[in-house]
This record gives C-alpha cells, structure tokens and sequence, in this order.
C-alpha cells in the first residue's frame, strides 16, 4: 500500500476527529451560553429600559465581554507557561504519595501558580462588582424593584395573577392557599390527619424555597416551625367565614410559611442583586439585543462566543484531582484496585455526557427559537414548551441520573478505602450553604499508626500477643472512627487481628516490603454505603443527592489516566490483586 | 428519565379521549340544563327582585338594565346569567352571592387617579352581558351563579369588611357589575352612608337609568372601550360601540371620575389611524380623562394570538398623546415608566409605579409641586 496515501487518510481521519470534537464543544458552549441568555432576555424584556439605558448598558456589555476575554487570556497563558512543570510537579507529588507513609509537602510552585490564578480571578470579581454597581446605578428605582424581586429560572412559570413574567413569582401564596384551602374542607375529626398530610406537602416546599440544603436535622427544624405556625393558624383557617377566610388568606400562607425563614441567607440582599446583576444583566451574550433596542438601533451582532473554557477547567481539573490522590495517601496496591472503579465509574459518567450532549444539540434549535422571540419581546407558548422539556431532560441527566449512574462506583470505591480515606472524599460532597463540616481525619497520621500497632504486635511474644491482640485490636480500629461514620468495630476489630497475625508472620524483609499495604489493611473499612450528600434542590417534592466534589473529579478519564501513569511509575508496580 | 408508552397503552389512550370527546358535549349541556334547572327551584322568597324591567304579554318579562334588553319566558335565564323569569316577574340570581371577594390596589383596574396606593375591597359576582373572546375572567363571567362556588355577603357585611379593614374604598371588578347590578347599588349606598367610597369597573354597556343610579352613588368609574369599530365589538364583544361611548359621555357630564382602558390587541384593534381615531374622540370629550392601554394576554376564545409587543403600545401612548390627552398610561408593563404620573405642565415625575405598587407620590393636595399645576382625580 502506499505509505503516502496511508499517511494522508491517518491526517485526514485525524482532522475529522478533532473536527468533530471541536463541533461537540461548540455545540455544549452554545447550548450552556443559551441557557444563560434565555432568563437573562426575560429580565432584560422585564425591566423595559428605555432606549437611552439599553445604549448604556450594551456599553457595559461590551466591558463585561472584554473583561472576561482579558482575564481568560491571561490564565490561560500563565497556565500555559507552567503548564510542564504543574503537571511535573503534581505528578510526582502523586506518585511519591503512592510510596511514602507522609507524602511530601506541596511544590511552592504549585502553590505559586494556584495563588497567581486566583488572584487572576478575584482580579475579575472586583472589575465585575464596579460593572454591576454600574448598571444598577442607571436604573429607576421601579426596574430596581424588579430586579431586587427577580428570582432567577430557565422560563418563568405562567401566573395568571402576573402576567408580565420575569422570574419566578416573589411572594408566591397559590401554593399555600390551595393546601389551606383543602384544609378548610375536610371536617373537624379528620383534621388531624389532614394537617400531618399537608405538613408532608408543604415542608419540602418550603426547604426548596428557602433553598435549604437537605439534611434530615434541617428538615426537623423546618417541621417544627412550620407545625407550630399551622397549630397556631388552624383556628383561624378552619374556624373562618368564606368571606373573611378570602380576604386573610394569602396574610395566612405568609404568618405560616414565610419563605424568608429561619435559616440566614447565604447573601445578603445588596449581594443578591450585585450577582443577578452580574450574571443575568452583564450577560454579554445578549449585547446585540440591547445594542438593537438602543438609540441607534444598531443591527443584529453576531452571535457571541463565550472564552472557551474547557482548556482552564481541564487543567483545573487535573490539579483537583493530583490533590485529592495526593491527601488519599494510596498505596500502590490500592491504586491498582481502584483503577477498574474509576475507570468504570468514568464510562459510566462518559454514557450520560454523551446522552446529555445529544439533548443538548436538539435542544440548540428550540432555544434558538426561543431567543428569537425573547429578542422580539413575544415568547410564544410552544417555543417555551418545548425548551422547558428540554431543559428538564439535561437537567435530570446531570443532577440525577448522573448521581445514580456513580454511586455503584462510590460504594465500590469505599470498600476499597479506609474510613479516613473515604472520610477525605466526602468532606467537600456539601452545598456551600450548609454547615462547614467537621474536619476530617487525616489518613496517612491513621496509616501511621497502624505502622506503629503492627511494628508493635511484632514485637511481642507469642502470651503476650495472645492475651493482647482484641484489646489492641478494638483500642486501634475505635481511634480510627469519628461520630460520624458507619464502623462495625468488633467486626473491624475482628479483621485486624487476622491482619495482625499476618503480619507477625513475615518474615522481616518480606514485612518491610510489604509494610504499607499491611498498614492501609489494618486500617477499618465502613460497614455501609457512605451517606447520601443532599443540596439545596429539590425535584418533585424530594431533595435531590449530590455527588462529592471528589466523584465529580475522580470517575473521569483523566484521572484514570493520572492513576495509569502512577501505576506504571511506582516503585513495585502493584497491579489489580 | 420517563419510559415511553408502549402501542397498547398509546391506542387505549386514544380511545378513551375519543370517548370523550364524542359524549362531553352531551355531558356538558345536561350538566349546565340540570345548574339553570337548580335555579328556577330557589324559592322566590329568597330572590331579590330586579330594578330595571317590565312585564310583557304572555308572562314574559324584558330586562332593562342594559342594552341587550332580554326578553325572557317563565324559568328562562337571560343572557348576563343572573336574571331570571320567575311567575312573570324579573328576579337577581346573584344578591349578596359573590363569587370572588378579593383586596387590591386600586392601581389594579386600572385607577390610577383615584388615592394613589389605597387599597380596596371589592366582589364580583358570576355572570356577564357580553361575551369578550379573550376575557381573562372567563371562567366566573362567562358562568351562572349555580356553576361557581358563592359567599353570603350582604351589601351591610361587605361595608363593614372595609370599615373593619380602615379601608376607604369599596370596588366592583373582576366580572361585569352591571350583570350584578342590584347587589353593586345596594352596597355603594350602604358604603355612601358609611363613608367608604365605590370605584365601578365596567365595560360601559349599561341603559342610562341604571347608569344614573350608580352615577349618583359610586365615585369612580373604570371604563374598558375595547376598540374603535362597531365591528371590532360586534364581532369580539358581542355588542355595539355606540352605547359604550354614550356612557363615558353620561359619566363625564355627570362630573363623575373616569378612567378609559383600551386593551389593544395583535390584528384586531392596533391600527394606528383607529387608535388615533379612539384617543381623539377621547380628547374631544375631555383631555384629563386618563386612557390606559393594556397588553392583551392570549386567553380564552384568542389563545391563538401573541401578546401585544411592547413597541406597539409605546406607539399607542404617543400617538394619544399626539391627540391631545394629558394622561395616557401603559398599565400592565410593570417596570415601564409608561406607568408613571408625569405632570402635563412641567414633565415632572409626580407619582412612580412599578405594577400595582405606589413607589412614590409625589402630588400634593391635587397639584404637581413644582408647578403647582392641578392634577385632576379623586383623593390624590
């Protein structure tokens, strides 16, 4: 055969691929950009600027859009400059952890550059806070109040009551009047159980309205609050007139489900709106809408094209994951068992990327669609429809059948690991507006002390471990396990005394070389699943899991790949048992 | 992710809709015979009997509160729905029977010269005498009193909710007062005596007696001339224009308050030269009358048209102005400054709106403070 034209269909075949691959992520980027500019153009039909305003604020737009083209410009190239050596460095550090009881501490590299980007971002963060202030500055204190009561969605919901849609509803009663409503109906022996029903309805409600991150205290203290008010209110609600009972209704719903409740919010008001602002306002994506409703009139721009991402969230990305392998503390043995997991935990994740990318192209023409006529101020009824359906079906994927698709891949992983191993996974699986968890423990001073139990145990003699080895055993696996987790310790207890034996029955080289894996053996394992991590979203009525930052980073093909590399370099070169 | 239905259920699925469609409207006509059938077994000791009417030959009664003017044979129920022919005499449905009883602002139907940032108490009863195609109320107006769930609330007991709420007000909105005409009289006289005034939200196709009887009691009248052509009304409302226009005239002679609202919708009525034509018939008979123009939501018999584009209206308040009225709002744009209360005179900003919501008043005793300027309404 012809090694030219062998060569010529490798090149070609080549540029397809990368074609392609470069068509998908245009196709995600535009997909993501539209269901930014799609609320952003309800707010924005919403607010009515006048002419002179839209000419203020596509002057803004154009700011915003350079701002974050300069600052993506200028991480990427930093990023790019110390690329080699960040991989370098978190590589090293990965597969030194691999070896050594304590792995060593950062790169002041690493640090450097992680430090120089963050201050890159913050630099951003500011610049777009003056930008915001900017534009809430030129607006009347009437489009100021809409803003201020704009609660962002993908499409507001039809409300009779407001028919002029921007977001969702501020102060939304339906919901409350229809349950009290049903309260009123039902006769005074079955009220009892009407209200344990209703509670049922209305306290997820409310968590998702409050965005209160799930958690089964949260939930109790919500309860409790609302049952209070509601025996308070039920008097009044089942004891009023018809009339009276329809003029003090909606009064009713609020005095018993406030949605501003007990729980702070996680911003202040001023900062709530800085960030709408910033998001749905400085969105540069819809300057061309603004710039043709402005004084001039100016025609149609084209389409904007956010700063391509992918390359800084890869890198990113990469660096998370050096760092959470590099807390594991793994040995070699254990990255050759948690290999297959994550690999199989990344075809998983791969399956529904690929599902979600196909919505997500059928999507393009309906949101399209839509924007046209949030462009021309008349959404029409289908357009939205069908976009909504879409929106549901991506968002399910992402938010559910993703969670679902992992946790198989989690639990797998957590048999593999110790407590406190999995007890580093788990730390960062909590919405932001949750409590700060406690810390966590640290595995490797846990691995150490079971060098020391079974240096120790090897040591004595034969009554001495005999009479000693459940005592040490239990003293070992209870020092290991925090409130928190889900340990059979006698069980536990159980294994480390086999362990143990094994290990007084080396002989001394065979120990040494072996002395780590033995360790992370010793270590206890959990009993069950971890705990399921609830946020602050809620579908259907039920608060929707999440998955821990650490999944989202280590069932991807980078980090398979990561472990690959540390497979093949590490000192003995444990593989799968 | 939903699984998808397989063809078993898919066929019976369709079955049953065919079911249902080839016996709902049966279903539907015996329902509403069997609701006007519970209306003419109410005992007439129960039933108010109807001001405006007149007894004809053969038992037969002829309402005349309005225009339509029904004639009606014995059990029979007139067109508005709430008046009936019981022994050969004319009889209210719905006295003291609303339907809805609501708080507002009065910004909300449209109002916006009278006690800016007040609040109301108002009913509304079931029934109507027109039939708009794209009425947002549809379900109580285009609905008997014996197919909506009904309050006893006597004209006394409605005035004593505002009283007990320290409200001033008292409207009549959401459905057609005129088709509950006896209840809406008796209340605004019982809320004269009381101090409380009346606001009547109507569309204005009512005979000049009624008319003169609320014109003597109630202190604000909210007027909807839907279009400008009699087609447009005969065709969309059900009536003619000219006895619309002949009350806003009747309540401007009479020195009654009056706010015009003009819901302009896509295709049927937003022709420039017949707006231009409205607002200058409008301004022929009085400048100060306020005109709102409203966007059409698709609803009811029009779901099939798009919302009115905001452009449109922005035209529509100009060209009003153009013709010479000195207060043209766009009301339900919230967020617009069409919203606004601006002064005639000296263009100052006199009162900021943003939907029902008063941000600022800034009108001080009825004149514009920079220029002293009256500002004409009621309690500003």
């Amino acid at each position: 055969m012809n090694a030219r034209w062998v060569a010529g269909c490798i090149v070609a075949l080549g540029l397809v691929v990368s074609r392609v691959a470069a068509a998908e992520a245009d196709a995600e980027a535009r997909f993501r950009q539209l269901e930014r500019d799609i609320p952003s153009l309800y707010l924005l039909n919403g607010l009515f600027l006048t002419p002179e305003q839209n000419d203020k604020l596509a002057g803004l737009l154009k700011e915003t859009s350079d701002l974050e083209a300069r600052t993506q410009d200028q991480i990427l190239a930093f990023e790019r400059q110390h690329a080699n050596d960040l991989g370098r460095a978190i590589e090293r550090q990965a597969q030194k952890a691999a070896g050594m009881s304590r792995p060593p501490k950062p790169d002041a590299s690493v640090r450097d550059v992680v430090q120089r980007v963050r201050a890159l971002h913050d630099e951003q963060d500011g610049k777009l806070k003056e930008l915001s202030a900017k534009a809430c500055g030129m607006l009347t204190p009437a489009q100021r109040e809409i803003l201020d009561g704009f609660k962002p969605c993908f499409i507001p919901p039809r409300n009779f009551r407001d028919p002029v849609r921007v977001g969702q509803a501020k102060n939304d009663t339906g919901f409350g009047e229809k349950a009290f409503d049903k309260l009123r109906a039902v006769p005074e022996s079955q009220l009892g159980l009407a209200r344990q029903r209703a509670l049922e309805f209305i306290v997820p409600y409310l968590m998702d309205k409050r965005r209160i991150p799930y958690s089964e205290e949260a939930r109790d203290q919500v309860s409790k609050e609302i049952s209070a008010n509601l025996d308070a209110a039920l008097p009044t609600i089942h004891g009023l007139n018809d009339v009276d009972f329809e003029l003090e209704k909606s009064a009713l719903v609020e005095q018993v489900m406030p949605i501003e409740g007990a729980v702070t919010p996680v911003r202040s008001d001023l900062e709530e709106t800085m960030w709408k602002t910033a998001v749905y306002v400085l969105n540069p994506g819809i300057l061309g809408v603004v710039r043709g409703r402005g004084t001039a009139q100016a025609a149609a721009a084209p389409a904007y094209v956010p700063p391509q991402r992918g390359e800084i969230k890869q890198a990113r990305d990469r660096m998370a994951t050096a760092r959470v392998l590099r807390k594991l503390g793994l040995t070699s043995s254990q990255i050759g068992q948690i290999l297959p997991v994550i690999r199989g935990g990344a075809a998983a994740r791969g399956k529904i990327e690929t599902e979600a990318l196909t919505l997500e192209k059928q999507a393009l023409e309906p949101y399209e669609q839509l924007r046209k006529e949030l462009a021309a101020q008349t959404p029409s009824e289908d357009a939205e429809e069908e976009s909504l359906k879409l929106h549901r079906q991506v968002k399910e994927l992402d938010e559910v059948d993703l969670v679902e698709a992992l946790r198989p891949y989690e639990n797998e992983l957590d048999k593999i690991l110790t407590v406190s191993q999995v007890s580093v996974l788990t730390e960062s699986g909590r919405d932001d507006r949750g409590p700060a968890p406690p810390p966590s423990p640290d595995p490797n001073a846990a691995r150490e002390r079971a060098l020391q139990t079974l240096d120790r145990v090897r040591k004595m003699n034969t009554v001495e471990f005999q009479n000693s080895r459940q005592s040490v055993a239990a003293q070992f696996v209870e020092s290991c396990v925090t409130e928190e987790e889900s340990v059979d310790v006698i069980s536990e207890a159980e294994r480390a005394v086999q362990v143990m034996e094994k290990a007084r029955g080396m002989s001394g080289t065979d120990y040494a070389g072996r002395k780590q894996d033995l360790a992370v053996e010793l270590c206890p394992r959990r009993s069950g699943a971890r705990p399921v991590a609830y946020g602050a979203k809620y579908l259907r009525g039920e608060p929707v899991a999440v998955l821990a930052r650490s999944s989202n980073l280590l069932f991807t093909d980078a980090a398979a790949r990561l472990l690959d590399e540390m497979v093949k370099r590490s000192p003995g070169r444990a593989g799968p048992p | 992710m939903k699984r998808a239905l397989s063809r078993r259920e898919f066929m019976c699925r369709c079955a049953l809709c065919g079911l249902g469609a080839a016996f709902a409207p049966a279903w539907l006509r015996s329902a509403a015979a069997a609701g006007e059938g519970a209306a003419r077994r109410i005992p007439v000791s129960e039933l108010k009997e109807a001001m405006f009417w007149q007894p004809e030959a053969g038992g037969l009664v002829r309402c005349l509160t309005c225009p339509n003017e029904c004639r009606r044979e014995e059990g029979a129920v007139t067109t508005c729905r709430t008046r009936i022919n019981r022994g050969g005499r004319l009889y209210t449905l719905t006295y003291g029977k609303p339907c809805v009883v609501f708080a507002d602002p009065l910004e909300k139907n449209p109002l916006y010269h009278v006690a800016p940032g007040s609040e109301a108490i108002g009913v509304a009863t079931a029934g109507c005498n027109l039939r708009c195609l794209y009425c947002q109320n549809w379900n109580f107006s285009q609905s008997g009193p014996w197919e909506t769930k009904n309050m006893d609330l006597s004209p006394e007991a409605l005035v004593q909710r505002v009283k007990d709420r320290k409200m001033k007000w008292m409207t009549f909105s959401y459905t057609e007062p005129v088709a509950y005409y006896e209840y809406a009289l008796d209340a605004a006289k019982a809320a004269k005596r009381a101090g409380v005034k009346t606001a009547v939200v109507t569309a204005g196709y009512i005979h000049p007696k009624p008319l003169e009887e609320l014109i003597a009691n109630c202190d604000a009248f909210s007027v909807t001339l839907k279009g400008y052509t009699d087609d447009f009304y005969k065709r969309i409302v059900g009536c003619p224009l000219n006895k619309v226009w002949e009350t806003i005239t009747a309540l401007d002679r009479a020195k009654r308050w009056v706010e015009v609202v003009t819901l302009v919708v896509p295709t049927l009525n937003d022709e420039e030269s017949g707006l231009r034509a409205l607002a200058r018939s409008l301004a022929k008979l009085n400048k100060d009358i306020p005109l709102h123009f409203l966007r059409f939501s698709p609803a009811w018999k029009l779901a099939n048209l798009p919302p009115t584009p905001v452009p449109t209206l922005e035209r529509a308040q100009a060209i009003a102005r153009e013709e010479g009225l000195r207060f043209v709002y766009l009301a339900n744009l919230p967020g617009h400054q069409g919203a606004n209360t601006v002064c005639p005179s000296c263009k100052t900003l006199l009162v900021e709106r943003v939907g029902f919501k008063v941000l600022r008043n800034g009108i001080q005793a009825g004149r514009c403070p920079s220029c002293r300027a009256v500002i004409p309404g009621v309690d500003l």
